[in-house]
């Protein structure tokens, strides 16, 4: 049997959720039966990835805006290279590589969906829009992947995509045992020298956009740093909102209690000296920094919101609060900072039940078989 | 590992050997007590200045770039390798006067929300460099060099009283290393200019306050190094100019400079600074920089 060949495709070279599960991909998938490339903007950590992995990178010129240049690049990325698979990841990568699979014919189309964000819009003509765009487009996608339980129950319900055509593949996350990194404790006191914050240390990894709630963090600072003053809040991660969040936290006098990192390439070491991790989003997919806290065994104070509630159970390996409220929020991390025995009992139970029920080995498994099965009702 | 009240001395060097013996002296000759080591990035001189450090100043910690990285870029390569848990940026054309770290060192003890502290630079007796400021937009720079630098040449002579700044210059600048670590360093895409007030910038959003210390006194002579190639630091100026305005200023504020710009090429076309070879392209350089605008290293 000839090698099946398989592009995957994100617009973004950054290195966010549907990236780490595109990279997941790329370096699992079996290389006896795929040969697996990479296309995305070019210019960030993701290529640098994709060619440490050896696999070829195919740059295209991702932008919002459409143009029918762009389309015929796409276009000539898919014949050129003899695509067999194209699985696009996110809503930019879907609208434009699915229509450019469309006119040159490649035989099967897979489509992640990373969080079916628009759901969340606050303007109802975009989500209706976007909701017309999602069905338009599944007509001519061989499979629909939703990445939670609950994303599949919304799919289902806004009929997104032919029922047959909907898949369910959970995200999985790539655990590094602590014990084959033995520079990590070092790595980590050696952070906390040249930080200096305060502890305990209340943190988070997000984008700052509007979905990953940031802003009901600070909201909830005052409260906890009333109850304790000695604690620091701590966000990772950049985004379109960081000028006004860093404005809000001026405002509200939290300087240096509340501090932005920005993006940071030692996410993992900084998430490791977290007290407590919080997840204050408004929606997701299935969130991988949960995964990732839960596996180093971090207390975790989340939302009850779809991605996250299937992930965290409420009282077992984590606390979940309504979403969209600061007062919950700090009563939940102030909960886990008073009850050392609780927070270790959640940390501990965390570690064991979550990182096992989303692992890597699964979601490719599922990947390639639904790879193959497509593939052989073309007839590859 | 980073030491606590550990002081990290930190110069860049590139080819100015008139001026190196005389800093690194005052540099041994002011710390005193303090907890010190000395790094030196060199960033490929081939004026022999490496050799008389080596030779003259055996306690001070050679680092040597193959190729030169831009200031910026040899500062955060120094500070990976430093362990202080404070930083003092240092120019090489500078002296420091006695006392003046142990002044800027009090400042950074006494406030725990103090970032940097920079001191009073002189080029003379009698003189100051304006070293400090408060806004980077276009206006405001115009406004600081054409009345505000008068002004403070006259009063900072006299001056003792520290003032909370929007930016320092790194010519020197004793840093908190958590502070400069939490922003995540010198910005390399600035090769050289700049890169101070961005620093300090992303500081200032960070919540940090930025302090000017008049009590702290250095010479510095500046432009030493930048000096004798004044037409390309010009364009080096130019360009980082534009990167910072396009990194952080108004899309109002980038427009007006790119007019200014645009203006004062002419003007000088005119004048005919732009003649024979090298002046042809310094002129190309200046067009693609205005057409391209900045950050794009």
């Amino acid at each position: 049997m000839r090698r099946l060949k398989v592009l995957e495709m994100i617009d973004r070279p950054s290195l966010g959720g549907g990236q780490t599960i595109l990279l997941t991909l790329a370096r699992n998938l079996d290389r006896e039966r795929f040969e697996v490339a990479v296309c995305a903007k070019a210019g960030g950590p993701l290529e640098d990835e994709v060619r440490k992995l050896g696999l070829s990178f195919l740059p295209a010129a991702f932008s919002k805006k459409p143009s029918l240049g762009f389309g015929r690049d796409l276009g000539r990325i898919l014949s050129e290279n003899k695509i067999d698979i194209l699985h696009t990841h996110g809503g930019i990568a879907g609208l434009f590589g699915r229509t450019a699979a469309r006119k040159v014919g490649t035989p099967v189309v897979v489509h992640t969906i990373h969080g079916i964000h628009y759901l969340h819009y606050r303007n109802p003509v975009l989500k209706r829009i976007y909701i017309g765009l999602e069905r338009a487009m599944s007509r001519t996608t061989s499979a629909v992947v939703c990445v939670s339980a609950a994303d599949l129950d919304q799919a289902r319900k806004y009929r997104l995509a032919p029922a047959d055509r909907l898949r369910l593949v959970r995200n999985g996350v790539e655990i590094v045992d602590p014990a084959s990194d033995p520079g990590r404790d070092r790595r980590i006191e050696e952070l906390r020298l040249r930080l200096t914050l305060r502890s305990p240390v209340i943190g988070t990894v997000a984008r700052l956009h509007r979905q990953k709630g940031v802003g009901n963090l600070i909201r909830s600072a005052e409260p906890i740093l009333r109850a304790r003053p000695e604690a620091t809040i701590v966000v990772v991660g950049g985004g379109p909102l960081e000028t006004r969040l860093r404005k809000e936290i001026a405002k509200r006098g939290l300087d240096r209690r509340v501090i932005l990192l920005g993006e940071r390439t030692d996410a993992t070491d900084l998430l490791s000296m977290f007290d407590v991790f919080v997840l204050p989003s408004l929606w997701e997919g299935l969130p991988l920094v949960l995964i990732e806290a839960a596996a180093l065994g971090k207390p975790i104070a989340a939302t009850d919101i779809d991605g996250s509630r299937e992930i965290v159970h409420d009282g077992e390996t984590g606390l979940l609060v309504r979403p969209n409220d600061p007062a919950a929020l700090a009563g939940a991390v102030l909960r886990l900072l008073a009850d050392a025995d609780l927070a270790r009992r959640l940390g501990d139970r965390a570690r064991m039940d979550i990182p096992p029920a989303f692992t890597v080995g699964r979601m490719v498994e599922e990947t390639e078989r639904l790879y193959l099965d497509l593939a052989a009702g073309k007839g590859l | 590992m980073i030491k606590p009240g550990f002081l990290s001395v930190i110069l860049v060097n590139f080819n100015d050997r008139p001026h190196l013996a005389a800093c690194l002296e005052s540099v041994a000759a002011t710390l005193g007590s303090i907890p010190n080591e000395i790094l030196l990035v060199d960033n490929a001189s081939t004026d022999g200045s490496v050799d008389v450090v080596a030779a003259a100043f055996p306690s001070v910690r050679l680092i040597r770039n193959a190729t030169n990285s831009g200031f910026g870029a040899a500062n955060n390569r120094a500070v990976r390798e430093s362990s202080g848990e404070f930083l003092l940026f240092l120019n090489t054309d500078t002296v420091l006067q006695s006392g003046a770290v142990a002044a800027l060192l009090e400042v950074l003890h006494s406030d725990p929300n103090a970032a940097a502290a920079g001191p009073l630079l002189f080029p003379g007796p009698g003189r100051v460099q304006v070293s400090f400021g408060n806004r980077v937009d276009f206006l405001g720079q115009l406004g600081q060099k054409f009345v505000l630098n008068a002004f403070y040449k006259k009063t900072l002579t006299r001056e003792s009283r520290i003032r909370e700044a929007g930016w320092l210059s790194a010519a020197c600048l004793l840093c908190r290393r958590s502070a400069f670590e939490e922003v995540g360093g010198f910005d390399e895409r600035f090769f050289i200019y700049f890169e101070d007030i961005d620093l300090c910038r992303r500081m200032k959003a960070s919540g940090w306050r930025l302090l000017f210390v008049p009590r702290a006194r250095v010479f510095h002579e500046g432009g030493a190094t930048t000096g004798p190639r004044l037409a390309s630091s010009r364009l080096e100026y130019r360009k980082s100019q534009v990167a910072f305005y396009t990194k952080h200023a108004s899309r109002g504020s980038l427009r007006l400079l790119r007019v200014y710009l645009h203006l004062s090429l002419r003007l000088k076309k005119i004048a005919g600074r732009f003649r024979g070879e090298e002046g042809r392209r310094l002129w190309t350089a200046y067009r693609t920089l205005l057409k391209t605008g900045g950050l794009a290293r």
